[in-house]
């Protein structure tokens, strides 16, 4: 994959082990004015992660290897993506999930199938807030 | 029954008898010692008497210095005979100091020492009697005797020799002791007798008592011994039947496991490909991929409508079984119920305005009550789209709110086709979908009640159903203001 240029767009982390549901989650946030980053398991997203240390990440809970949350609690500890938003992306929708979810670190819960807009507004008031503290 | 207590008063009897006897046979033993020394004490009396009349002025000291001889010896025969002839007499003997007898009644004795003899003549010549109980020659017989040894001596003067006078024991001592002692066992036999006979019908009264108890005790016995049986039988059932319910038990727990696993899974493996289908129709619907023609939308909103309609019902089939699994979670907040009510009925305005049905919302203000704002709307919106789909058109639908003590009433009332009573009982039960639903193939999944009764029970609450076919259902749900009736710490996990 070819280093994207540097931009002054945001830097968005997408995992999820779902190829097509990626891709929608790509689609939407490109259009949404994100640059993105794709991670195809719990392992990778957390590599890429603290390589690239994006401005957001959106992570699926159940992903091969590493999960949702095991990734959310590593990059929390981590020093570079310590204060990094995180929104979680499940399809587990029990509130013992999202008690879970948000024990672990993560800013908020979506839960799938997720409506666009919606996630679209979260992902643009979790930037402006994060983008609006020096770091 | 008869003959045992016979057999015990016997045995009673019998050991009753046993025990006088002994007593009696003790008290015979001991009057005979008595009568026999008391015999035995005449005899030496006698021995005295004879010894004093014969003797005492007949005997000179020569008498003691060597044997009888001639004149002397014809003389002391003519004296002894007379004595030794009366009753109960078997010898007489004069015994010399040094032992030597120098007179016997049995002349062969006469001059002859006799060493038992010796051994008691230093007490008698010191001036004692000796008494002594042995066995003598008579005749070709040996005869018990009793011997008495006694001191011959002048009136003031020291013995001069020993008179040694055999009585026959058995008829001097014997059979005088006797003469007490029969009587006295007589009166003692009859004393006994009287006493046995006066306390065999007292024993009789007795064992009878006793043997009754004992009858009681015996069946007591039984009894107890047939108890314990059950006891220990139901024990091994009890313990057996432990067994079986702790197997299934751990069946039980298994396979709860198995369906959170697959509960979990149909909800992610059934999500994540509606998340693709919604999010890419989506997509297509916001013309990212070009522009649709009206025809082209129309076709891709009935696929998103359907879309919609089958994540409902995944959502539908999880809350049910977490309902089932008693892990339905409450997010608590103070909600106002007759608001709820209000908003409910604002959301169903255009469905109802379609199908030209009077939807009326009759809320009188309620106390907030503590609850799922969003599971309380789901009853509301359940019960109100219920009643919709079941009332013709041109029909009326009703949403009342009130309160009657600590309670909240919420009651939908329609005038719909109504519920025959026999299918009323089978109403909140998951999948039951009445006749008339299926015959006017009006939609839904049976599954809109169960997740009402579920989410009202869940609150501590109770809903019934009001309805006649024909006339209408009237759905009446009570709410407690105070949640006395519901546990609440499972929600704090959550």
């Amino acid at each position: 994959m070819i280093e994207p240029a540097p931009s002054n767009r945001p830097l968005v982390l997408v995992a999820d082990d779902d190829e097509d549901i990626l891709t929608l989650v790509t689609f939407r946030l490109e259009r949404a004015g994100c640059d993105v980053v794709k991670a195809r398991s719990g392992d990778e997203a957390l590599r890429v992660a603290l390589e690239q240390v994006p401005d957001l990440a959106v992570l699926d809970v159940m992903m091969p290897g590493l999960d949702g949350y095991t990734v959310t609690r590593e990059l929390r500890r981590a020093e570079p993506t310590s204060a990094m938003p995180i929104i979680l992306l499940t399809a587990r929708a029990q509130e013992a999930d999202v008690a879970r979810g948000l024990a672990a670190g993560a800013d908020e819960y979506v839960r799938k199938p997720f409506d666009a807009r919606d996630l679209r507004e979260r992902v643009e008031r979790l930037l402006r807030r994060s983008l609006a503290k020096p770091s | 029954m008869p003959r045992k207590p016979q057999r015990l008063t016997l045995r009673i009897a019998a050991y009753t008898g046993l025990v006088l006897l002994f007593a009696a046979g003790a008290i015979l033993w001991f009057v005979n010692q008595r009568a026999t020394a008391q015999a035995e004490n005449q005899a030496v009396t006698r021995a005295q008497f004879i010894a004093d009349a014969l003797l005492r002025d007949e005997l000179s000291a020569s008498d003691f210095v060597r044997p009888a001889t001639g004149q002397r010896r014809a003389r002391l025969d003519e004296l002894f005979q007379r004595a030794v002839h009366t009753e109960g007499m078997l010898r007489m003997n004069l015994i010399a100091p040094s032992g030597q007898i120098t007179y016997s009644t049995s002349p062969a004795l006469i001059g002859s020492r006799q060493p038992d003899d010796e051994m008691a003549l230093q007490p008698v010549l010191r001036g004692n009697g000796v008494r002594n109980v042995g066995e003598i020659e008579q005749g070709r017989h040996r005869v018990k005797a009793f011997e008495t040894y006694l001191p011959v001596q002048p009136a003031g003067e020291a013995p001069i020799g020993v008179f040694e006078l055999y009585q026959d024991y058995d008829s001097q001592v014997t059979d005088q002791a006797r003469k007490t002692l029969y009587p006295v066992a007589g009166f003692l036999a009859l004393a006994l007798f009287v006493l046995f006979a006066a306390l065999v019908p007292i024993l009789r009264r007795v064992t009878a008592a006793v043997e009754i108890r004992n009858e009681q005790l015996v069946e007591q016995a039984a009894r107890l011994e047939q108890s314990l049986a059950f006891a220990q039988e139901a024990q091994m059932e009890t313990e057996s039947a432990r067994h079986t319910l702790s197997e299934q038990n751990k069946r039980l727990v298994e396979l709860d496991r198995l369906k959170d696993e697959f509960l979990s899974l149909v909800s992610h493996e059934l999500r994540t490909p509606l998340t693709s289908i919604r999010g890419y129709l989506d997509l297509v619907l916001d013309e990212e991929a070009g522009t649709l023609n009206p025809e082209q939308r129309r076709f891709l909103n009935a696929v998103e409508r359907n879309s919609g309609r089958l994540l409902r019902l995944v959502g539908d089939l999880l809350f049910v079984a977490q309902a089932d699994a008693g892990r339905l979670t409450l997010e608590r907040a103070k909600v106002d119920v007759a608001a709820l009510a209000a908003d409910c009925v604002e959301a169903a305005r255009p469905f109802a305005d379609q199908r030209a049905i009077d939807l009326q919302l009759t809320a009188v203000p309620v106390p907030a009550l503590v609850g799922d704002r969003g599971r309380l709307a789901q009853v509301v919106d359940n019960l109100v789209s219920n009643a919709l789909k079941f009332t013709p058109e041109g029909g009326h639908v009703e949403v009342r709110t009130s309160t009657i003590g600590d309670y909240v009433y919420l009651e939908v009332e329609d005038s719909g086709i109504g519920i025959p009573a026999a299918e009323q009982p089978r109403l909140f039960e998951r999948f039951f979908r009445a006749a008339s639903a299926t015959e006017q193939a009006i939609p839904g999944t049976g599954l809109g009640l169960a997740i009402v009764k579920a989410i009202v029970e869940a609150h501590a609450g109770l809903i019934e159903v009001v309805s006649a076919p024909g006339k209408g259902t009237t759905f009446r749900v009570e709410l407690p203001l105070r949640e006395a009736r519901s546990a609440e710490p499972e929600e704090v996990a959550a």
